[in-house]
């Protein structure tokens, strides 16, 4: 099982200038909830690209 | 109604935060995770489940 780097997956969706919002357990955490969680779940805008 | 003394109101209980909560949560975690920025928290985050990865042995 690769390790999960949440941080290089958020840096590389900004880099791109992808909108998004996180949601989920690394939501919490962002919040400050002291959970522990596997996986980065993300939603992706889906306003019309140009 | 009874008034205070003057200065009786001046003395008040030193302020005592609780550990835990009724059902056992535990505040102190939370109080140390809020304290920290976004940034450290997704850092915290990430180190732990690397650590548990590590602890189970997971293959890379």
């Amino acid at each position: 099982m690769t390790k999960p780097d949440f941080l290089a997956i958020l840096r590389t969706l900004a880099k791109y200038q992808v909108d998004f919002i996180v949601v989920g357990g690394v939501c919490a955490v962002l919040h400050g909830a002291p959970v522990a969680t596997f996986d980065l779940d993300l939603v992706h805008s889906r306003a019309a690209m140009e | 109604m009874p008034r205070d003394e003057p200065g009786q109101s001046d003395h008040k209980a030193p302020l005592t935060r609780e550990t835990h909560s009724e059902d056992g949560v535990d505040l102190t975690l939370i109080r140390w995770m809020l304290s920290l920025t976004p940034g450290e928290r997704l850092q915290i985050l990430q180190q732990t489940v690397w650590s548990i990865q590590d602890l189970r042995g997971d293959q890379t």
